[in-house]
């Protein structure tokens, strides 16, 4: 038995457990498997719009929920490709003064890791309704890299503190909607310097790369926009499944400004206990 | 399924609006047409090219002098000829313009190394002087010579650094009975100054300044960012300090040349072969509009007394230029001339 039939019959086992009518199940650990579509214009690394797909993207969560305060917690990550949009995968061939055919191809791998943390308080009547405001804050850490992109490494990674606007709508028995919306007033931002290259005596490229190119900023000039809508359906006390699409917008002047659209489409599950 | 209908109408019209929106949110890439390629390219080198003062070039005289002649009916091959043109200007061994495969144009790669070939080095005639050879690494290959003396073939810089503390120790453990050591670069194609730098120290018994590198960091030709000085100074458990010889020519640059410099500063060493390539610099490979790829050299890099080298490179203390009659005759006569100074 692989790992995934392992977690699918671990799931199944947990929503026939029996359960009280009138249990509160304030935690809940979730499971997700989407794909990721993500289209760049950097100039800093290339005059080439690129775009990117993962696929699949996994998520992994926990919230803890009452019914006036909710802590969230999701890690989510995975591996794909990234091109220029004109182009694709690029060949570039010559031949040898020995006569020797070479040719090597420019198409690079993409990865992306999110891990964020948020709390909400929900604002509104002493009871929850159907319809229920949450405000509160989130702190996110996102990593996207890609190996080749014009043949050079990729690297931008952010980590922001973000106030957070949430609207949960239960339109029918078992259904609901989830609309949010969160904004980065303060972060830091790790990007390519001037001449796109970390030198350095002492430290190897990785630590040269995030310590000569973290910035601090504010949002007047770190646009980080994260949009969220999303579904869920209750199956049971116990088990609910639903879907999220996530879009985030990033935009940063220097050393030249880069513009990147994220959005990913989820398949979640989550587990009430 | 009614209930359903309304979140997946909501859920599409938001993802449809945003993938409608999406080019305006990005800002529009630049065009694909001859104009802007040729001013793409001549821009990323004005903004990035660190030798523009070292050199002494008028990169913007360049830009009038050529861009008249490219226009929205320039062809693949006029735009390539126009910009090798200008780029050969730069005479820099680290440029280079490869068009994408699908125009069947030719690669082209700057400075002396693009327009000469290497004849005055033959690594299969210099294996006919070595006995004993071991590969400790796929750049570090060590033989012995006549006479006592050991050998290392040195390809390059471009393993992960925290390898090379252990290879050395294995390198220099096993050359330890000789009495000196003969560092062949006329093979090796660069790498990583970090490591080149780490090289040199174990060979090292002083503290003295090797090279300075700056980066560019501005629109203006003169923009650069802080001074990064690095040193030759004893590293690692144990240094071989018996007299070493570096062997180089042309095709001795980049991170080949730093490691001179760091050489040099043991005064145990000896430079002999022919005049080094002429490009310190670290370069980047760059995205044309149109797809084709060049790299841009960012740095000025200069020795220890503050001369850059560009174009000019290290001329050795003992030279020596191999003639291809006498490789065809089983001779190397700078290897010869490297193991007579060391007897």
């Amino acid at each position: 038995m692989n790992t995934l039939q392992k977690i699918a019959l671990g799931f199944a086992a947990l929503t026939i457990i029996p359960s009280t009518a009138s249990a509160q199940y304030r935690n809940s650990i979730g499971f997700s498997v989407g794909t990721v579509s993500l289209r760049t214009l950097d100039q800093q690394a290339s005059p080439l719009r690129y775009t990117g797909t993962i696929r699949p993207l996994y998520g992994l969560s926990y919230r803890r929920r009452t019914s006036d305060s909710q802590f969230n917690l999701r890690l989510s990550g995975g591996l794909g490709t990234m091109n220029p949009e004109r182009f694709g995968p690029r060949t570039y061939s010559t031949t040898f003064d020995d006569g020797k055919p070479f040719s090597y191809q420019i198409s690079s791998a993409l990865y992306q890791v999110n891990l964020e943390a948020g709390y909400l308080r929900r604002i509104g009547g002493p009871e929850p309704g159907r319809l229920n405001t949450w405000v509160g804050g989130s702190v996110s850490e996102s990593l996207l890299y890609a190996d080749e992109v014009a043949n050079f490494p990729w690297v931008i990674n952010t980590a922001t503190l973000s106030p957070v606007v949430q609207t949960d709508y239960a339109f029918a028995n078992h259904h609901s909607l989830t609309l949010r919306v969160d904004m980065a007033v303060i972060g830091l931002i790790t990007r390519a310097i001037w001449a796109n290259f970390p030198k350095s005596t002492s430290d190897n490229n990785v630590a040269a790369y995030f310590r000569q190119g973290t910035h601090p900023a504010t949002a007047n000039r770190l646009g980080n926009v994260n949009v969220q809508l999303g579904y869920s359906y209750r199956i049971s006390p116990r088990l609910s499944v639903g879907t999220t699409y996530r879009a985030r917008y990033l935009n940063y002047p220097d050393p030249r400004p880069v513009r990147l659209l994220n959005s990913s489409l989820m398949v979640e599950s989550e587990i009430h206990f | 399924m009614k209930k359903l209908l309304s979140p997946a109408l909501l859920l599409f019209i938001l993802i449809s609006s945003l993938t409608a929106c999406t080019n305006r949110l990005l800002n529009p890439e630049t065009s694909d047409n001859p104009v802007a390629n040729f001013d793409y390219l001549w821009g990323e080198y004005d903004r990035l090219y660190g030798a523009f003062e070292a050199k002494k070039l008028d990169w913007h005289a360049l830009y009038n002098t050529y861009r008249p002649k490219v226009n929205e009916q320039t062809t693949d091959a006029g735009l390539y000829q126009t910009m090798t043109d200008l780029l050969a200007h730069l005479d820099d061994n680290h440029v280079y313009l490869r068009p994408t495969a699908n125009t069947g144009l030719p690669w082209y790669s700057g400075g002396i190394l693009g327009r000469t070939k290497t004849v005055d080095y033959d690594g299969t005639v210099v294996k006919r002087y070595l006995s004993d050879s071991r590969a400790f690494t796929n750049e570090m290959v060590c033989s012995k010579l006549p006479g006592q003396l050991g050998y290392i073939l040195l390809k390059g810089f471009e393993r992960d650094y925290s390898t090379y503390a252990q290879t050395m120790d294995s390198v220099l453990t096993y050359l330890q009975d000789t009495k000196g050591l003969i560092i062949e670069l006329r093979e090796n194609g660069g790498g990583e100054d970090r490591v080149a730098q780490y090289i040199a120290n174990r060979f090292a018994t002083e503290r003295h300044l090797s090279f300075t590198a700056r980066l560019r960091n501005g629109p203006q030709h003169t923009d650069f960012g802080p001074e990064l000085r690095f040193y030759t100074e004893p590293a690692g458990h144990f240094q071989y300090t018996k007299p070493v010889v570096i062997l180089t020519n042309r095709s001795s640059y980049s991170s080949a040349e730093t490691f001179v410099l760091a050489m040099l500063q043991n005064k145990t060493v000896t430079q002999v072969g022919d005049t080094t390539g002429g490009a310190l610099s670290d370069a980047i490979p760059r995205d044309l509009p149109n797809g084709w790829s060049f790299r841009v050299p960012i740095a000025d890099v200069r020795d220890a007394t503050g001369r850059n080298l560009e174009g000019i490179g290290i001329v050795p203390k003992v030279l020596v230029r191999n003639k291809p009659e006498e490789l065809k005759a089983g001779r190397d006569r700078a290897l010869e001339t490297a193991m007579e100074l060391l007897r």
